[in-house]
């Protein structure tokens, strides 16, 4: 009695199937992540998140230019002023659209605020900060509660996604550009955003080989299924 | 009816017997060949029964051993010295993806490329072996060959 019967065609699809799924809910999901963010990679990049010109230029929170000059004035203040607290202004998101006074007051307070977060907060000199969220508006750094003044509106492409350190659980994956950004840190009364991390980046290479070769051996057993094999006889 | 044959061998054709359904059955040769777990193009891969194959399973009586009667739909439990085998397939319609494999008390049907067992009392033939294919992690594959007698 015989019986032959194939099924090789089936499985292989399924299991193509399997890994298509896969890799479309990473690239989905990295994309929602952005638009969260910044509303797409291409503002992301460009600066609306880290970079000086989108912001002061968009105009959208209806005072970019009044805020950067505000903030000039505002360091200016830094050694000077102690006694406001009233960093609300650039600290909470509601004043985004606020009107170019209240963003101006603000600016006088603005040292005296970060000033005094400084010594509350207990951040030393050169502290790696993660955690934190970046403010556009007043192109300040919350941390701890908080509010510090960010060196260079957020230093572009690596610096933007810096700042964001922390946001999403895919800043955490070697698949997202933040995972190989450093933290932002502060040093001398500014936050400074972290750079990029040739430590992450090769950790993240080594990462996305180990995940390429997982799958594959997962689901072919091998590289393109062209994996040699080691022929052994046991007696007895 | 299902079949529910018992092979049993010492070593020497005077222990050797076969029962069928709990009778004795006077054969002149145990024949067993599958192979399985092959891909499209006739490599070893990983799978067993899963990839699909082909099977032959079959008893010659010794009055006739021109006949051949189908082990299958059915259980063969062949007892060898040290090891055991058993294949089984139960599906009315002998489809090849339910035959099961249990070598030694281990489900191997997922990882089974050759079983061969030719037990010839008419040409003197004693031949039985098992190949299989093990997935390793961090080595190359290997497919091992089990001598059974």
């Amino acid at each position: 009695m015989k019986q032959t019967q194939h099924k090789t065609g089936l499985k292989r699809i399924v299991q193509g199937g399997l890994v298509a799924m896969l890799s479309l809910l990473l690239v989905f999901g990295d994309t929602a992540s952005m638009a969260q963010r910044g509303g797409g990679g291409r503002s992301f990049g460009g600066g609306s998140f880290g970079g000086g010109r989108s912001f002061g230029g968009g105009g959208s929170f209806g005072g970019g230019r009044g805020c950067g000059g505000s903030f000039g004035s505002g360091g200016g203040s830094f050694g000077g002023s102690r006694g406001s607290t009233s960093t609300g202004g650039s600290s909470s998101s509601g004043s985004f659209g606020g009107s170019r006074s209240s963003t101006g007051s603000s600016s006088g307070s603005f040292g005296g605020g970060r000033s005094g977060g400084f010594g509350s907060a207990g951040i030393s000199r050169s502290t790696s900060l993660s955690g934190g969220s970046y403010n556009r508006g007043g192109n300040t750094f919350v941390y701890g509660g908080s509010s510090y003044p960010v060196y260079g509106y957020g230093g572009g492409f690596w610096g933007g996604y810096s700042l964001g350190y922390g946001y999403s659980p895919w800043h955490w994956m070697p698949f997202h550009p933040a995972f190989y950004v450093s933290p932002p840190y502060y040093d001398n009364g500014m936050i400074y955003p972290g750079g990029f991390s040739f430590i992450r980046f090769f950790f993240g290479v080594f990462l996305m080989i180990f995940g390429v070769w997982f799958l594959s051996r997962l689901f072919f057993g091998g590289f393109g299924g062209s994996r040699k094999v080691r022929y052994t006889t046991h007696n007895g | 009816m299902m079949n529910e044959m018992v092979f049993t061998t010492g070593g020497d054709w005077e222990s050797t017997t076969l029962f069928n359904n709990g009778a004795e059955f006077a054969a002149a040769q145990l024949f067993i060949e599958l192979a399985a777990g092959r891909d499209e193009y006739g490599n070893p891969a990983r799978g067993g029964v899963n990839l699909g194959g082909e099977i032959t399973a079959i008893v010659r009586p010794q009055d006739n051993a021109d006949e051949e009667f189908g082990i299958f739909p059915g259980r063969l439990e062949m007892n060898f010295p040290g090891h055991q085998l058993i294949m089984e397939n139960t599906h009315p319609g002998f489809a090849f993806e339910f035959t099961r494999i249990i070598y030694d008390g281990q489900d191997v049907t997922n990882d089974v490329m050759d079983v061969y067992v030719d037990i010839n009392a008419v040409d003197n033939v004693v031949k039985a072996y098992l190949t299989l294919y093990k997935n390793h992690w961090f080595s190359r594959d290997e497919v091992a060959t089990f001598n059974i007698i």
